[in-house]
């Protein structure tokens, strides 16, 4: 029985570890402006990991930006502006979040409010080479 | 050992095999094949080195269907001269990778049951290891990764280690588990594989048993080596025509103290995955592989290890191929130590050794019962029902496993192969989609492959690009010339005769629409008879060319590596050594009954 609580508490560890590790991963790549793979391997968490209540936020997240940089590309950037400004309302957005959201307020002629968000962007990873592209 | 005890590790391996075989392959469909992880590219290497084979007669020495040309046979994941790749043969691409996957657990698990019982185990804890063993090849199976089911092979090479420092029959069984490593491009087993051996060498005894067990085994590898050498000669010539790297590995330091406090969950991540299967990055490594033990397997692990605390090389045949296994998820990091060693700079996926651990994992694992039963008092009896509980137990998590994979995998639609008749043409393709292209006899120049891509320029075109003029045409008038016979390695064409014009008249050249690479060779023979001449072959941006006689003639274009004569003459030669061993001599020279003390250091605690 000691045994196999040891190996139980070990398991919920290992998982707990993996799922923060590969959390962390997804951001990398939402840093690095790969929001396509972000949302597949945070599909693949949530999968995975479907007991823990953020796996489900962090994919609902990925797939917004996803839709979000799609609209862009399309220039609705109000329909882009609507579907951002909920996810940085909640306070942990990632830096991609307020960095699409820059972007769009700019599009929408929004210059100063869009280049504060895209300076927020920066704060928060500030050696992602997607952001500093965008800056240059 | 008796033929009874014999059939009962076949008997085990058979029903590990079957269980893994059925529960994820029954109900398939020929034409439909896993679309997950590797599957496909491994299904279109198959499927390309059966057509080679079967519908055009030639052993693909060359391989026209990916990256505009490359070397066939040459490619660590071609598999043609492996006994293993039988069964694609004879089943197909589809239905053979199912038997080929059975046949590796099988051939792994018969090779576990016999180790554990070289090492003192009893006919069911030698069951038990060999089904917590097949709990390896899941996660592979997951992904498709075909040529790393070749793991299978690692236990063997511990029995002939074990077995070399007794006499010839170990040398043999090395050389030979070495050579079916190489015939399939096991490099990385045969690496993981060959330094546990040398860990347990080193743990022999006194250094004249450590000599002899080293030297033995040593021995044994290097007659694998040339055993295959028909193989391994041109791998090594395609390696030094495309060195690789270890990639992330040369920048990573050798310890990474923040890594201790991941380390318990990249062990149990690694053991006990959520999902058998690869993720893209964890703890910091790259392509990060996942068993799943289950809980009760895992706690048996634990209890296994506080039993083999007396048995030191155990625990170290475990815990350090383990962190070897682990990369850059582990503190301290031995495959960044591994990779900066001249020979082993190209190994880049430590993964790839998850086998290795195993070994040791599944003997402690296995002996955890015995030891459970004998700790609540149990005799005898109980310990060897115990030891048979778990292995029943175990083939259940296997089927389970399996069985499961097949229920989650989505599927990919693959049409029937074309005719011999159906000629070959160059298109960009799909990378994720490789299959269908190959069955069409389409070359997929856009194609998944991570040997040779970064450092080959693909000069090939695909149909309907800028330069595109088809696959066989004259330089200056872009005329076709079709060959009058096609097969991946031979082109052969009748030539009419001519020039291109001009004055002085120019030479006319043909042109073929796959990658220049050095192996290729051209003969004429001219049409009013004379002897057969050899011709250049000049490269026409990268494409296969050859300046064209004015008169006319037969043009043969045969591909054959250099290094194809020397590797055949290694096979030969230690073909013939093989056999030497064998006979009485040998086996009187090479006796050694007393052996050193590794089966005393590695028997139940």
């Amino acid at each position: 029985m000691v045994a196999f609580g040891l190996a139980w508490a070990w398991r919920i560890l290992g998982e707990r570890q993996e799922a923060t590790s590969r959390r962390g991963y997804v951001h990398e790549r939402l840093d690095a402006g790969q929001l396509r793979a972000a949302d597949f391997l945070a599909a693949r968490l949530a999968h995975d990991f479907a007991a823990l209540d953020w796996t489900a936020r962090l994919r609902a997240t990925t797939s917004t930006l996803v839709a979000a940089n799609a609209l862009l590309q399309q220039r609705r950037a109000s329909d882009a502006r609507a579907r951002l400004e909920p996810l940085v309302a909640g306070g942990d957005a990632p830096a991609a979040a307020h960095f699409l959201l820059g972007r769009a307020l700019i599009q929408l002629g929004e210059r100063a409010a869009g280049e504060a968000e895209q300076a927020k962007a920066r704060e928060l990873a500030p050696d992602a080479p997607f952001f500093r592209k965008e800056r240059e | 050992m008796a033929a009874l005890e014999r059939i009962s590790g076949l008997a085990v391996a058979a029903a590990l095999a079957a269980a893994a075989g059925l529960c994820a392959f029954a109900g398939l469909r020929a034409g439909a094949i896993p679309h997950a992880g590797d599957w496909d590219q491994y299904v279109s290497f198959f499927e390309m080195q059966r057509r080679a084979l079967l519908v055009h007669g030639d052993l693909p020495w060359w391989n026209p269907w990916l990256l505009g040309g490359i070397p066939g046979v040459a490619h660590p994941q071609f598999t043609t001269l492996s006994p293993f790749f039988l069964p694609i043969l004879l089943f197909g691409p589809v239905a053979g990778t199912f038997v080929f996957f059975a046949a590796h657990v099988f051939v792994g698990t018969a090779g576990m049951w016999l180790l554990a019982r070289r090492l003192g185990r009893d006919a069911p804890a030698a069951a038990a290891a060999a089904a917590v063993f097949s709990l390896a090849f899941v996660p592979i199976l997951a992904g498709g990764v075909a040529n790393r089911m070749n793991g299978s092979l690692v236990p063997w090479l511990m029995v002939g280690l074990l077995d070399a420092r007794r006499g010839a029959r170990g040398v043999a069984i090395t050389a030979i588990a070495t050579a079916l490593l190489l015939l399939e491009g096991g490099v990385y087993a045969l690496v993981g594989g060959g330094l546990l051996a040398l860990l347990l060498a080193l743990c022999d005894g006194a250094p004249r048993e450590v000599a002899q067990a080293a030297l033995r085994f040593g021995a044994g590898v290097l007659l694998g080596v040339a055993l295959a050498g028909l193989r391994v000669v041109p791998m090594a010539e395609l390696y030094a025509a495309f060195p690789r790297e270890s990639g992330m590995y040369a920048a990573a330091p050798l310890w990474d103290g923040a890594r201790l406090a991941t380390l318990p969950g990249a062990v149990a991540a690694l053991l006990c995955a959520p999902q058998p299967g690869q993720r893209e990055w964890l703890f910091g490594q790259f392509l990060f592989v996942g068993t799943r033990l289950t809980t009760a397997l895992l706690a048996l692990l634990l209890v296994g290890l506080a039993a083999a605390r007396r048995r030191p090389l155990l625990l170290a045949a475990f815990v350090l191929p383990l962190l070897l296994v682990l990369g850059n998820a582990s503190p301290l990091n031995l495959w960044a130590a591994l990779t900066r060693l001249p020979g082993f700079t190209s190994l880049n996926l430590p993964m790839s050794m998850l086998f290795v651990p195993y070994v040791a994992l599944a003997l402690i694992v296995a002996d955890a019962a015995p030891a459970l039963a004998s700790f609540a008092g149990g005799g005898p009896t109980v310990r060897r029902a115990a030891a048979g509980a778990l292995a029943v137990a175990t083939l259940a998590v296997l089927a389970f496993q399996c069985a499961g994979l097949r229920r989650d995998w989505p599927f990919e639609e693959v049409p029937a192969a074309a005719p011999a008749s159906t000629p070959f043409a160059q298109a960009t393709g799909d990378k994720d989609h490789m299959v269908p292209s190959i069955r069409r006899n389409e070359g997929v120049l856009a194609a998944y492959e991570e040997v040779v891509r970064s450092k080959l320029t693909v000069a090939a075109k695909a149909r309907g690009d800028r330069d595109d003029h088809g696959e066989w045409f004259l330089a200056t008038s872009h005329a076709p010339l079709a060959p009058a016979r096609w097969s991946p390695n031979r082109l052969e064409f009748d030539w009419k005769g001519g020039d291109a014009g001009g004055s002085p008249p120019r030479t006319e050249r043909l042109v073929v629409n796959q990658n220049a690479l050095p192996g290729w060779s051209a003969t004429f023979t001219a049409a009013a008879g004379g002897a057969t001449r050899e011709l250049p072959v000049e490269p026409h941006a990268g494409r296969l060319s050859v300046a064209l006689p004015r008169e006319p003639g037969r043009l043969v274009l045969r591909y054959a590596p250099r290094s194809l004569v020397a590797g055949a003459c290694a096979s030969a030669g230690a073909l013939v050594l093989l056999v030497l061993l064998a006979t009485a001599p040998a086996r009187r020279l090479l006796a050694r009954p007393a052996g050193g003390r590794l089966e005393g250091r590695l028997s139940p605690p």
